[in-house]
């Protein structure tokens, strides 16, 4: 039955520890299928559709999930990729579609391709059992003569969020039909519904369901969600109801070997080791050379086109026809006929092997291959486990190999496997109630229906509130709450000028349509235009936000775009744009940022000395003082970034040759965080006072760094999204203290979560600097520039100058965190 | 938890949150007493509990003299237009004139061309919005119903001052349009109508079943070719030979209304320029009366109008002969291709061509200008097939080629992303007709 797939690895394993080192090697048991006999309910013609597509019985999470949908209730659905997802939801969707034809569904997917794949998946369903539920994609490419069609008569409308929130909501009353008889709304791969975008996307369903009201729907939700730490938890704060969860799958699964390999080290005293791309390009070979279907996952566009490029040149022999082996790069960018083109090659095996972005990760289907190889870890577990999902068909046994890089993550993981193994440990968070976020949406509602006085967005609950109390730190607000925050909100946007009270409601009062102008993705809608303006001409090169172009296209930067060398003529932050021009030089620049912090507010704060973790068998009396945890505190801060001086470094060599100043107004912006304090009694705290400043500066500027690159293993985000900053004697706390923020202006949830999940994270901290085999401090732990020059300025930069011992002094900081 | 309350009022006062950049264009007058109602409270004082404290602004009460208010926030007046029936006009008119027949094809069946309407059965429409961009967030606050009484022209208009008048409005407006229950309207398919619908639903008013000409279809098939633009004002201007003075600009309707409608009891030079768009509102729907008379004569004397009414003889004539008037719309393509026009003379050619009346079509294709590229291309298909002068052929053939590689001459009719197909074309032809003559040459030849 078992193909011996196994085969491959008994020479491929031996051949790869020859390679480098491979730490460890896990493999998953083979599960056997749990089925359930399809539901006596279903429509005839339904039953007849599934059993000319093979299916006689459904798996149990299937059942399951049709049994709490049919009673109405919110589900959601956390399965692994090839489980049948798609069937927990179109089989209860399509039953009650036929059973009333009134009735409407609409399908949210995060991307168009996915939207495309579904209606194919769906006209087979339909089409194929002849049934008649009309199913119609409604996106940016909806030519308009469809449009109509898809409003109008459309059973199944497939749409993403961005049209939702910019085309159907504003102009509902075109929707009519479909509003009225909206019955089911289903929101695939929710775990991409977190931070910035979730946050807003929890703001559009708001939305939604008050346009749903107001046609006397109430639509139930139907989520589904790669595995995360907390599925449940995120469905409720997006759909603000209750919700079931179904998280186990009854879906057979052949076995699976998951590989870690690090790639040998070629520098031990700066702990470098081989790059991760290179390792992956011929492990990929190795496997492709073997006739193992593969699939190469690697982080950016330009790396997929570079190792697909490579990985042909070598195959390349014109006397075999490149050994009958195809390669192809699949990433976002590509024209869309030719990414079909590559997935159908794929799913017929005309391509045997391909290097993808994360675009292949989602529900696309492409067949099965054998092995998947990673060239770093792609940021989530939901993600590593989508990308290992993609090798292995049913009934076969696969390979997963994960190339690691030099990153603290990467190397925290070599030592890690139950990481993997045991229940996903990150957690998504949204925070519908950002007040930016929040602003914008109440805008965009209101242009959609005047607000009655005293009513509050987000409370059109249909069980009446409060049942998602336990959803992250907007749950406890009540209605009262909500009519306040909603009436705070419109009170601004009146002054504005945007809504107007009169007759007792709030109405739009503004020429304009406000969605145009608010993205759903980006975090600022504020960009500078980067303008090549050599030889007098003015061609637009690039885009950056306003906060990034302040710290690298201030006047005199080197500006580098797709290898070319140009110098920053001018920073008009006014006009929002940015002249550059070419230049060839041998060196790069890198501002000198100051960051200063102001507390705002203090939302929350752990006792001193009591923190909630980890202090193992703390007693009624509690544990001595040396060897109490740290505190920590959640709350607004005003975040203010002002880059003075930048370096010039020549290339290669990364030697100083020079300075410069950068005249540009501070970055201003306030936002959430989570702070960790060091008062005396805490046993890191009385370690840092015993220490001279510069020493604890560096101490605490070292724990930061590593805090923020191991923070993506806990929560879901990116090291990006979170900014740190340090203090020796924090002003408005009186001690030590280390700032976490949310980048995102008003934060996305990021600071409650790391509240939440600070204990692991600092335990993984101490664990990975005291593992890690270098001498003084490498890219795998603190990072090996900071032995690197000053200049004038606050405490951290001061700390650059790393002092002797530095790597030893943030492992003891570190390790006293966490009681060791 | 963290809390809630404070978080919006908290980032204001530290300038932090700015409602971007919407409705830049007209945020509320300065010193309109609705900004200074909502100042910052006092304070100490949370703004929300302010709020609910607060009262909405009282209504007005009054409008411009000549308009009666019949319920809170409405007004309404009848004006006669400047403008009657003449004794000559016929007191109907053919929906069909106004349907597109020719291709492309409509997606409703066109109305049978002898179905008349009374002209006193008509509702001719307009609305005045607070916005152009659409969606749920525009209304309609001033709507124009123009209808015939008798011979004279009359126009009756309904107009809200804020925001709580409109479902009388839509009330009114539905129950006035119920009673003539054809509209006619400048763009109402894509504007207006969708708009009243939109805002009835939205006020749970029943939708008006209306049967619908929408003036700016014929407007554009007569005349876009040959005006470019085919707003309302153009064709008063190009077409009945009016040009208002003293026009509100249209763009700066919405911004004036919302100015107004929050600017309470105050504004006496707003509520002036309330009176000017409720004078625009007017006009337009006079003109669009006009207008479609003017259209209805156009289709039904064609021979004696299209030219003084500067009409696009080839789609007119397109349009006269779907609706089976041949002869019309030949003789139309006949007098406009006399005076020179190409585009006439290219579909008479081909309708000639069609209808295998090869003389005539010859005629046509000789009139068309020898030096332009569609001229040489048609003149080089007689020679060859009707006139067998394959050397002749041969040179027009050659002569487009060269304008289309660049070398003088006019080469309307092609666009430039064709011009490699249309290249190869004549190129083929080129090849045809070199064997051809190389093969009459060679039967010349063979005998000696």
């Amino acid at each position: 039955m078992m193909k011996p797939a196994t085969a491959f690895l008994d020479s491929f394993l031996p051949w790869l520890e020859g390679q480098g080192e491979v730490p460890w090697v896990r493999t998953i048991e083979p599960r056997s299928p749990e089925y359930a006999a399809l539901p006596g309910d279903l429509a005839e013609p339904l039953v007849a559709a599934l059993t000319s597509r093979g299916i006689s019985s459904l798996y149990a999470h299937q059942a399951e999930c049709y049994r709490l949908i049919r009673e109405g209730r919110n589900v959601v659905v956390v399965t692994p990729t090839a489980s049948g997802k798609t069937l927990c939801y179109n089989l209860p969707v399509v039953q009650a579609l036929l059973e009333d034809p009134a009735a409407r569904a609409l399908y949210l997917f995060p991307t168009k391709a996915l939207s495309q794949d579904q209606q194919a998946e769906l006209n087979e369903i339909a089409l194929g059992g002849g049934l008649p539920v009309k199913i119609q994609t409604y996106d940016g490419d909806t030519p308009s003569s469809l449009r109509t069609v898809a409003r109008t008569s459309g059973r199944i409308v497939i749409s993403n969020p961005d049209m939702l929130h910019a085309g159907i909501l504003p102009n509902h009353a075109k929707w009519i039909t479909f509003f009225s008889g909206l019955k089911y709304v289903v929101i695939d791969e929710m775990h991409s519904y977190r931070g910035v975008f979730g946050s807003h996307v929890g703001n559009v369903i708001r939305r939604l369901k008050r346009i749903a009201a107001f046609y006397g729907a109430h639509p139930t939700f139907i989520l589904c969600s790669a595995t995360i730490a907390n599925p449940a938890e995120l469905a409720e704060a997006l759909v603000e109801e209750p919700v079931a969860l179904v998280d186990r799958s009854g879906a057979g699964a052949g076995s699976k070997t998951v590989v870690f390999y690090n790639p040998p080290v070629v520098d031990p005293v700066q702990g470098l080791r081989r790059s991760s791309a290179t390792e992956s390009e011929r492990i990929a070979l190795e496997l492709l050379r073997t006739g193992v279907k593969t699939i190469l996952f690697a982080r950016s566009r330009l790396k997929v086109e570079l190792i697909a490029s490579y990985m042909a040149q070598s195959l390349a022999n014109p006397n075999n026809e490149n050994g009958r082996i195809a390669v192809s790069p699949y990433r976002s960018g590509l024209l869309p006929t030719e990414r079909r083109a590559i997935e159908k090659g794929l799913r017929e095996g005309t391509i045997n092997g391909v290097v993808s972005t994360n675009a292949l990760e989602l529900g696309i289907d492409i067949g099965g291959l054998d092995a998947a190889v990673m060239a770093g870890y792609p940021g989530s577990t939901a993600s590593f486990w989508q990308q290992a999902g993609r090798a292995g068909r049913r009934g076969t046994s696969s390979v997963a190999v994960f190339v690691a890089t030099s990153s603290p993550l990467d190397q925290y993981f070599a030592r890690h496997p139950e990481y993997f193994f045991a229940q996903s440990p990150e957690q998504a968070r949204v925070d519908l109630d950002n007040p930016f976020i929040f602003v914008d949406h109440v805008k965009c509602a209101a242009f959609e229906l005047p607000f009655a006085e005293g009513a509050g967005f987000g409370d059109d609950r249909a069980g009446g509130g409060g049942g998602a109390g336990a959803a992250g730190g907007e749950g406890g607000a009540d209605r009262a709450d909500r009519a306040e925050l909603t009436a705070e909100a419109l009170a601004l946007l009146e002054e504005e000028g945007i809504v107007r009270f009169t007759g007792g409601r709030w109405y739009w009062s503004a020429d304009g349509y406000p969605s145009e102008k608010i993205s759903l993705r980006s975090a600022t809608a504020d960009n500078i235009v980067i303008v090549d303006v050599t030889g007098g001409g003015g061609r637009v090169i690039g885009e950056m936000d306003r906060p990034s172009a302040k710290e690298l296209i201030f006047d005199n930067a080197v500006y580098i775009h797709l290898g070319v060398q140009y110098i920053v003529k001018k920073l008009d932050i006014a006009n929002h744009v940015c002249h550059v021009e070419r230049r060839e030089v041998d060196y790069w620049t890198d501002s000198v940022v100051k960051t200063d912090i102001e507390v705002l507010t203090e939302d929350e704060r752990s006792p001193l000395g009591e923190a909630k973790e980890p202090a193992a068998g703390a007693g009624a009396s509690g544990p001595p003082a040396w060897a109490k945890p740290p505190a920590w505190a959640v709350g607004d801060v005003l975040v203010r970034n002002q880059a003075e001086k930048f370096k010039k470094l020549r290339f290669h060599t990364h030697e100083n040759i020079g300075y410069g100043e950068i005249y540009l107004p501070p970055e201003e912006m306030q936002t959430r965080a989570f702070v960790l304090l060091f008062p005396e009694e805490s046993a890191a705290g009385s370690f840092l006072a015993a220490l001279e400043p510069a020493k604890a500066a560096a101490a605490l500027v070292g724990a930061a760094r590593l805090l923020r690159a191991l923070a993506p293993a806990f929560i879901l985000c990116d090291p990006r999204d979170i900014g740190v900053s340090e203090r020796v004697r924090d002003p408005h706390f009186g001690m030590p203290a280390i700032y976490l923020y949310d980048q995102y202006p008003g934060g996305t949830g990021l600071a409650e979560a790391l509240s939440r999940k600070f204990a692991g994270l600092l335990a993984a901290a101490a664990d990975r600097i005291s593992g890690c085999g270098c001498e003084v401090g490498c890219p795998s732990c603190i990072g090996a520039d900071l032995v690197d020059e000053g200049i004038a300025g606050g405490a951290d930069v001061a700390a650059r100058r790393a002092p002797q011992g530095y790597k030893a002094l943030v492992a003891d900081l570190l390790g006293r965190c966490v009681g060791r | 938890m963290p809390s809630l309350k404070g978080r919006i009022s908290r980032l204001k006062s530290l300038g932090l949150v700015k409602a971007s950049e919407i409705g830049a264009g007209e945020p509320a007058a300065p010193g309109v007493p609705a900004s200074a109602e909502s100042s910052s409270p006092a304070p100490g004082a949370p703004p929300a509990l302010s709020r609910r404290g607060k009262a909405s602004p009282p209504e007005r009460g009054r409008f411009l003299p000549g308009w009666d208010r019949i319920s809170p926030y409405l007004y309404v007046r009848t004006v006669s237009a400047n403008f009657s029936l003449g004794e000559a006009q016929a007191p109907f008119f053919h929906p069909a004139h106004f349907e597109r027949h020719f291709l492309p094809p409509s997606f409703e069946a066109p109305r049978a061309p002898e179905v008349c309407v009374p002209l006193e059965g008509l509702s001719f429409f307009d609305l005045e919005t607070t916005g152009l961009s659409g969606g749920t967030g525009t209304i309609a606050f001033l709507a124009a119903v123009g209808y015939f009484d008798g011979a004279e022209f009359l126009v009756t208009q309904a107009f809200i001052d804020d925001f709580p008048g409109e479902p009388g409005f839509l009330e009114y407006v539905s129950g006035l349009l119920a009673r003539r229950p054809h509209v006619v309207t400048y763009n109402g398919a894509a504007f207006d109508l969708p708009l009243l619908r939109t805002r009835c639903i939205m006020n749970a008013v029943a939708v008006p079943e209306l049967a619908h000409t929408d003036v700016l279809k014929a407007a554009r098939r007569l005349w876009r070719k040959t005006l470019g633009n085919c707003s309302l004002q153009a064709m008063e201007g190009a077409v009945l030979g009016e040009e208002r003075v003293g026009d509100i600009p249209g763009f700066l309707i919405p911004g004036l209304w919302l100015e107004y409608s929050a600017s309470g009891a105050g504004g006496a030079d707003t509520l002036e320029s309330m009176g000017r768009i409720a004078q625009h509102n007017a006009m337009d729907v006079g003109s669009l009366a006009r207008l479609l008379l003017r259209v209805e004569r156009i289709m039904l004397e064609p021979e004696r109008r299209w030219a003084a009414d500067r009409v696009f003889a080839p789609r007119l004539a397109s349009e006269l002969m779907a609706l089976g008037r041949d002869d019309e719309g030949l003789s139309v393509l006949e007098a406009s291709g006399a005076e020179g026009d190409q585009d006439a003379l290219l579909l008479l050619a081909r309708i000639r061509r069609r209808r295998r009346e090869f003389d005539a079509y010859g005629r046509a294709v000789f009139a068309m200008d020898g030096d332009s590229l569609l001229g040489l291309v048609e003149r080089a298909k007689v020679l060859e097939h009707l006139r067998r002068d394959y050397r002749g052929a041969l040179e027009c053939a050659e002569r487009a080629s060269g304008i289309l590689c660049g070398g003088g001459g006019t080469r309307n009719g092609v666009k430039s992303s064709r011009r490699y197909e249309a290249l190869e074309g004549l190129e083929r032809r080129r090849e045809r007709l070199a064997k051809k003559i190389a093969r009459v040459e060679g039967e010349g030849a063979s005998p000696s």
